[in-house]
């Protein structure tokens, strides 16, 4: 056996867009210890609360990342709103549910993607991408942009989608299900995605719980945790079962995150069905109220946290956002331990890292 | 905020470890600017959905007890309020010194009350000591 040898790992690697370091500690082949450094392109934006109008703000939350933008903008505003003790139109919650669902869907796509491109399956990522297309072509029709900036505010949202467009959306996600299904096949059942994540980075059910881990992390491990559940924007009137798998390998993110595609077309069909008529937005004047909020919702990577503190002015004293990639970060780094040299990148994609999120 | 309990510094350790026994799971620790220049870290765990959170005030360059223990992700977390806030976690089971964001100025969430302006030639650098 070789003495420890100490390898980094990135910030540039050529399997990951954004920069993350790691500390490989090795003998041989294999990885026995792991140290992270992130904050690389970390942005300061929770310190621009305080030189940013509560209501002008939204649009920094939005930009935390481009992925999850909606969310971020939407968590943002649920904070300021439990402040205010706003009630925000049915109308609006339903909505904030349908962009958060199209969100999910071509986040998973995304990353279904980025793992086929890790494993070096070619095809498959460029099929993943194709059908992720044709969600943003949605997203664009309906929100102006294949990123969602500007649609979320403080009491609503900003756009509303009339009746017909959601019934021809509903028929264009119909097909679209059925598209992306033969896509997802292939993960699930194809010979060399299984040998390249069955069995590969098992994270065990207890270590999940203790180290904090979240969304398809956490589900892949076992529990059956979603925020979600909680109930907030229209999911407290839709019907769906938290997605868990038991294995706790990349095979079962993988698959944790293949039904949950599934599952935010079901959700999608259900408010399009369900969502009433009213206005999408109530008008919002003066200040929060002193005092503090903390809010949860259930980002496509899992749990993100929401803190608002308000000194009674028109600036916030602080606004957290506990992304659900710093959550995993722990979990990541014990599943790397153990493991070979030629499975860290797959590793680290199984966990779905954001490090625009992470560096905030 | 609901279900936030105060509790001593000298508790935090002592309550995670009685949260972690029963069944709760740690969702975040968030620090923030308390009044007379002290600290509150909020600390917030969840069991079935339930968020139940508990704060400690902090007053400046005073320790407290890492949680990480009973919570081992908690690291990360304390590792960056040290760094953005300056506080010290005794007992950290993963410890960066510092070189987590490696931020160029020093505890850039908690800085110290700006230096009155000096007139003329030489004027005072801008809080915050470049490392």
């Amino acid at each position: 056996m070789l003495k420890e040898t100490t390898i980094p790992f990135g910030p540039q690697h050529p399997v990951l867009p954004e920069p993350i370091h790691v500390d490989l500690v090795v003998e041989d082949e294999k990885v026995v210890d792991a140290t992270p450094a992130i904050g690389y392109i970390h942005r300061g934006l929770e310190l621009l609360v305080e030189k940013k109008e509560y209501q002008e703000f939204v649009y920094v939350a939005e930009r935390i990342c481009g992925i999850c933008s909606f969310i971020h903008g939407m968590g943002y505003c649920q904070g300021v709103e439990e402040l205010m003790s706003l009630e925000v139109p049915e109308r609006a919650l339903y909505l904030r549910t349908f962009w958060s669902e199209l969100s999910r869907i071509h986040s998973h796509l995304l990353w279904l993607g980025l793992a086929a491109d890790a494993f070096g399956f070619e095809n498959l990522f460029m099929q993943s991408w194709r059908v992720r297309e044709l969600i943003l072509d949605i997203v664009e029709e309906t929100t102006g942009g294949r990123v969602i900036f500007g649609s979320s505010k403080i009491g609503g949202v900003r756009r509303d989608v009339d009746a017909d467009t959601l019934a021809r959306i509903g028929g264009v996600l119909t097909g679209l299900r059925r598209e992306i299904k033969k896509v997802t096949d292939v993960f699930l059942s194809d010979a060399t995605v299984n040998t390249r994540l069955r069995g590969v980075g098992v994270l065990s059910k207890e270590d999940a719980y203790l180290l904090g881990a979240v969304g398809p992390m956490l589900r892949a491990s076992g529990h059956e945790i979603d925020t979600r559940k909680i109930g907030y924007a229209a999911y407290k009137n839709v019907d769906f079962e938290v997605i868990t798998a038991g294995e706790g390998d990349s095979y079962a993110r993988c698959k944790v995150r293949i039904g949950e595609i599934a599952q935010s077309f079901d959700i999608i069909r259900q408010v399009i069905d369900k969502i009433p008529g009213g206005p999408v937005e109530i008008k919002v004047t003066g200040s929060p109220p002193v005092g503090d909020a903390l809010v949860r919702l259930e980002q496509p990577r899992g749990e993100v946290v929401y803190y608002v503190k308000s000194n009674g002015t028109k600036f916030l004293d602080r606004f957290r956002v506990r992304t659900p990639t710093f959550a995993n970060v722990p979990s990541m780094v014990k599943i790397m331990k153990g493991a070979s040299v030629a499975d860290i990148p797959t590793i680290i994609l199984t966990i779905d890292p954001c490090i625009s999120c992470n560096e905030r | 905020m609901n279900r936030c309990e105060d509790i001593a510094a000298t508790t935090i350790a002592g309550t995670a470890g009685r949260l972690a026994g029963e069944g709760y799971r740690l969702v975040q620790l968030t620090c923030v600017k308390g009044g007379e220049g002290r600290l509150d870290l909020i600390y917030s765990f969840d069991r079935a959905y339930e968020l139940t959170s508990c704060k400690v005030s902090v007053a400046p360059g005073e320790s407290v007890s890492s949680i990480t223990a009973s919570y081992p992700g908690a690291y990360l977390y304390e590792n960056e309020i040290g760094e953005l806030f300056g506080i010290k976690f005794e007992g950290l089971s993963v410890d960066f010194k510092g070189t987590l964001y490696d931020s160029l100025i020093h505890t850039p969430f908690n800085l110290p009350p700006a230096a009155p302006q000096a007139s003329g030639e030489g004027a005072s650098s801008p809080s915050g000591a470049a490392r």
